[in-house]
């Protein structure tokens, strides 16, 4: 009879439920007016909910006893016996690995997508590519158990920590781990940063006649009302970069960010700072002149900004350069552990990583394919220059972390509400 | 087991001062009737907003007042300052507009097409939101836009003049392509109830079309008009997505705060000050609700039901 | 009647609604053009207005095998939606009307508080109570279905509540009573038949929020029209944005052909009234 267990369960919920609102001393002072309505009741709310009839795909059942733990990185015993090729075989049997964030847009992902799609047998749907790094931490906890719940992110550096604090990460170390920077990966591989990007000043060249340089420029009376950021750097990663590297460039540091602030401060009371987001169609229409923005967000957008007769030129500020990695990890009790492995297995291998340059992005493993010669001078076009390459350094998750706080508290009084 | 559902549907609770005899009578009926609705209620809107309010008031599992006190302090009272500017000011002038296209429109009948037309489009645009709208707005009225470069061609610079699309008077002009399809329709059926004949009548006697609004018309559309403001007010309180869309200033706005907080974007373990900040939106709305229902009481005695 | 004070138009209201429709229009006019005109506002002359035109990106979308898919989701979401709100509501308003008059108070500011809380605070709440209560609930697409139901609640129950007291059912229940008639005749063969009116205004406006409804479909990652638009947007602007227009003509179209319906049979578009 395990009709009954469903009310009675529904009920126990209600009575924890009625004493957390007796608790609060909200509106629950008509709870003495009882009636004889309640079990009906009840019952109607949950018709065919039977304990038993949780998710029933096979893949479900098999991924279940798999998803415990798996500390260990390639050798993962649940992924075959640690050679590549067994990966692959586990993943293929895997069928599917549910993606997240990744605009076709961002980083060339279109073109590393159709790669992996083609080489293997797996199905990669990508759920709301436009999703920012909170999104996807959302996503992860509200569809965690589910058939379509994320199974490896894409997130800021500022976001990696919160993961591993609340374990939604798998550790995986790929076969190409020793070519990883140790900046660019977790020591214990909940993460990699698999590819990273400058943050360039990219003007549309058909409508502003002097092309600015570098964040000093930018405070020409000429760009009133044309400097944007792409988004509120409190919440996007790409408008936080921006306010780094401004930092960077009026003497500041990765620990003190403040010059940063004060900047964009400066520029909005001159005028300068426009507040639209830059978007595919703000660009294209002419709206946003000048955007901070990642080198690797301009590449896939240029031949529609030619189509309509606009030029664009991505600049790397000469006085401030800073450059930042985007993570990727396994999400834990993920329903096809396998071929998220084999996922980030394909983008920090090699035709994952000539994808990211061909986007415009630099690899992790940059300094390795340069080695291996698999660079050639096409790839190369959309790169900032080997002397900015080389330059970038990347701030400590602790960094990351102070320079989060000191923006959430001054961005709203010094810049947004001011 | 019995007394507990009740204190998750205070519509059942209250019901239950009905008459006893229909009750007893009927109670089958009541059940199946009101039952799945209130249980729906119960699971998708007052569980949630339970959750929510007990998040609220107890910040680290312990009863405090001190994420209530803080979702109203320092940058969240000027949040919500501004979100009730918004919502005001769009639906004040939302609402006058749409108020005035139902009168307007009340005896247009033909041509035939014309207010079906309105009808359709209204129902549509009252739903919009989002990026296609602000990029519709963008297109016209950025500063590449269609009407700017048009106006600059007869010399008239619209970013000179201190207009924005992007800044809060633009917002306010965007909100309000929801704003009066909205209160048209709101408006519509009510406005109609006004009979022609009322009006006749009262010029019959010499009253001039001023004295009949001003002692007939209005009296009788208050209680309607006070509601359609408060429609306007929740659903402009509300949006978001497409202040979002239109500039990123917008974050400052109630809705948006909620979602930084909430998805930890802000400073992570911050989500109570999240839910008190939807507790106060909650209460917020709930009084202004419950003010207008007791206005549109005292109105109402002479409408005529 | 009304007919012979106001079938024509006056010069101020004239102004009036030409004030209006420039202020609907020209925004809608401005997107087509950014979508199928390839020349940027800064370079429009008189001499090219007529070039670069071209549809073929907007066609492109409009063939597109997952345009056509995520619509046929969101159609069957709507018309789910629009069902669960017709089978929720119309008992309740029915019920309230005539049985339980000094509920509607009550219920009308309980329907108003969806809008009050913000999609995903609700979200945070529901996942929390399915995930271990129902997990397959959530990973279907049509666990939207009461979200959009209740998103809509605030004008779908004022529709319904506004066509019963125009038909003053009360009355009606009483009359129907004393003639013997059992309550589902009464239900069935008075009631429903009398507000087709009503429910097809509800049916409208849901179908128009779940045609354009982003905010949940996105939070739990459900790909629908409104959640692909955005994403086609980001690739390809000018597609994204033709498709947007084309689904709000379309909607518009059919809406509005309804209200046509209506009116020929001398029933009048009663919206959302209150």
């Amino acid at each position: 009879m395990h009709v009954n267990t469903r009310p009675v369960r529904f009920a126990a919920a209600l009575v924890s439920l009625s004493l957390i609102a007796a608790a609060c001393g909200s509106d629950s002072d008509d709870s003495s007016n009882a009636s004889t309505e309640t079990p009906a009741e009840a019952s109607s709310t949950e018709p065919a909910a039977e304990p038993t009839s949780a998710p029933t795909e096979a893949d479900d059942d098999a991924a279940a006893d798999t998803t415990a733990a798996s500390e260990d990185g390639m050798g993962s015993a649940e992924c075959g016996d640690g050679s590549f090729e067994s990966l692959v075989e586990a993943a293929e049997a895997d069928g599917q690995v549910n993606l997240i964030a990744l605009p076709d847009t961002w980083a060339n992902y279109a073109g590393i997508l159709e790669a992996f799609r083609t080489t293997y047998a797996v199905e990669a749907p990508v759920a709301n590519p436009d999703a920012s790094s909170a999104d996807e931490l959302t996503a992860i906890r509200t569809l965690r158990g589910q058939p379509d719940m994320p199974e490896a992110v894409d997130v800021g550096p500022s976001f990696t920590a919160e993961l591993m604090q609340d374990e939604l990460l798998d550790a995986f170390k790929p076969s190409t781990w020793d070519e990883i920077p140790e900046a660019l990966k977790d020591p214990d591989g909940y993460w990699v940063g698999a590819y990273y990007g400058v943050m360039a000043i990219a003007t549309n060249a058909t409508l502003v006649e002097d092309v600015p340089t570098s964040f000093e420029d930018l405070k020409d009376p000429a760009y009133a009302n044309m400097v944007t950021l792409n988004g509120d750097p409190r919440e996007a990663g790409a408008a936080f970069a921006a306010v780094i590297a401004a930092s960077l460039a009026n003497g500041g540091s990765f620990d003190d960010i403040m010059p940063g602030i004060e900047y964009f401060a400066e520029l909005k009371e001159l005028g300068n700072l426009q507040t639209i987001d830059v978007t595919p169609a703000a660009l294209i229409s002419g709206e946003v002149p000048i955007a901070l923005d990642w080198t690797y967000n301009f590449p896939a957008l240029v031949p529609q900004l030619e189509e309509v007769g606009f030029d664009l030129e991505v600049i790397v500020p000469s006085d401030g350069v800073y450059g930042s990695y985007y993570a990727q990890g396994v999400v834990s009790e993920a329903n096809h552990p396998c071929a998220a492995r084999l996922w980030i297995e394909h983008i920090v291998g090699d035709d994952g990583a000539l994808g990211y340059l061909e986007g415009g992005a630099i690899p992790a493993r940059y300094a390795a394919l340069v080695e291996a010669g698999l660079v050639s001078d096409d790839l190369a076009a959309n790169l900032p220059s080997g002397d900015v390459i080389e330059s970038i350094t990347f701030p400590s998750s602790e960094q990351i972390d102070a320079a989060r706080t000191a923006l959430t508290e001054n961005w709203g009084p010094m810049v947004a509400d001011s | 087991m019995a007394d507990l559902t009740i204190t998750l549907s205070p519509v059942t609770a209250v019901e239950s001062t009905a008459p006893t005899i229909q009750r007893r009578r009927s109670w089958p009926i009541t059940v199946l009737v009101v039952g799945p609705f209130i249980a729906y209620l119960g699971l998708f809107l007052v569980w949630p907003m339970m959750i929510v309010l007990y998040n609220a008031f107890t910040p680290g599992g312990e009863f405090s007042l001190s994420s209530m006190t803080r979702a109203v302090s320092g940058p969240y009272r000027t949040s919500f300052l501004l979100s009730l500017r918004l919502s005001l000011l769009s639906s004040l002038i939302g609402g006058s507009i749409g108020f005035a296209l139902a009168l307007t429109l009340r005896s247009v009948t033909r041509p035939r097409w014309f207010r079906s037309a309105v009808d359709g489009w209204a129902a549509v645009a009252s739903q919009l939101g989002g990026i296609p709208l602000a990029f519709a707005f963008v297109a016209a009225l950025g500063s590449q836009g269609l009407v700017t470069r048009m106006l600059g061609e007869l010399g008239w610079d619209l970013r000179a003049s201190g207009f924005n699309i992007s800044q809060f008077s633009g917002w306010v002009l965007v909100y309000l392509y929801f704003q009066i399809p909205l209160m048209f329709l709101v408006m519509s059926p009510a406005v109609e109830g006004i009979k022609g004949t009322w009006e006749e009548a009262a010029a019959s006697i010499g009253a001039s079309r001023w004295r009949f609004w001003r002692h007939v018309g209005v009296p009788v559309l208050a209680p309607s008009l006070l509601a359609g403001f408060v429609l306007l007010f929740v659903n402009a309180f509300s949006a978001y997505a497409t202040a979002y869309a239109l500039s990123n200033g917008a974050g400052q706005l109630v809705p948006l705060q909620i979602r930084f907080v909430l998805q930890g974007n802000v400073i992570s373990g911050e989500e109570d000050l999240g839910y008190a900040l939807v507790a106060w939106t909650v209460l917020l709305l709930i009084a202004a609700l419950v003010t207008i229902s007791i206005l549109q009481r005292r109105v109402s005695k002479w409408s005529p039901r | 009647m009304s007919a012979t004070m106001g079938r024509r138009l006056g010069p101020a209201r004239i102004v009036f609604l030409s004030i209006l429709g420039i202020y609907f229009f020209v925004p809608l006019l401005a997107m087509g053009r950014f979508a199928l005109q390839r020349i940027p506002v800064v370079s429009l002359t008189w001499g090219n207005l007529f070039e670069g035109w071209s549809a073929a990106s907007a066609i492109d979308a409009l063939t597109d095998e997952r345009v056509l898919e995520v619509t046929r989701r969101s159609l069957m979401l709507a018309v789910a939606a629009i069902a669960l709100t017709l089978i929720l509501l119309v008992p309740v308003a029915i019920y309230t009307e005539v049985r339980a008059p000094r509920l509607r108070p009550l219920i009308l500011v309980l329907t108003l508080t969806p809008w009050v809380v913000p999609p995903v605070a609700l979200v945070v709440g529901v996942a929390g109570t399915f995930r271990s209560t129902a997990p397959w609930f959530l990973s279907s697409p049509y666990s939207l279905v009461p979200f959009y139901t209740l998103w809509a609640l605030p004008f779908s129950y004022r529709a319904l509540d506004a066509g019963l007291r125009a038909l003053n059912v009360r009355t009606l229940f009483e009359a129907s009573r004393s003639l013997g008639a059992s309550l589902p005749t009464f239900f069935l063969r008075v009631v429903l038949p009398n507000m087709v009116s009503s429910l097809l205004v509800v049916s409208a406006l849901t179908g128009a929020l779940v045609l354009g409804e982003f905010a949940f479909a996105s939070l739990l990652l459900k790909e629908t029209l409104p959640t692909y638009l955005v994403v086609l947007q980001g690739g390809d602007p000018r597609a994204g944005l033709a498709l947007a227009l084309v689904v709000l003509l379309l909607t518009t179209l059919i809406i509005g052909l309804a209200a046509a319906a209506l009116r020929r049979r001398g029933l009048s578009f009663n919206a959302a009234g209150i």
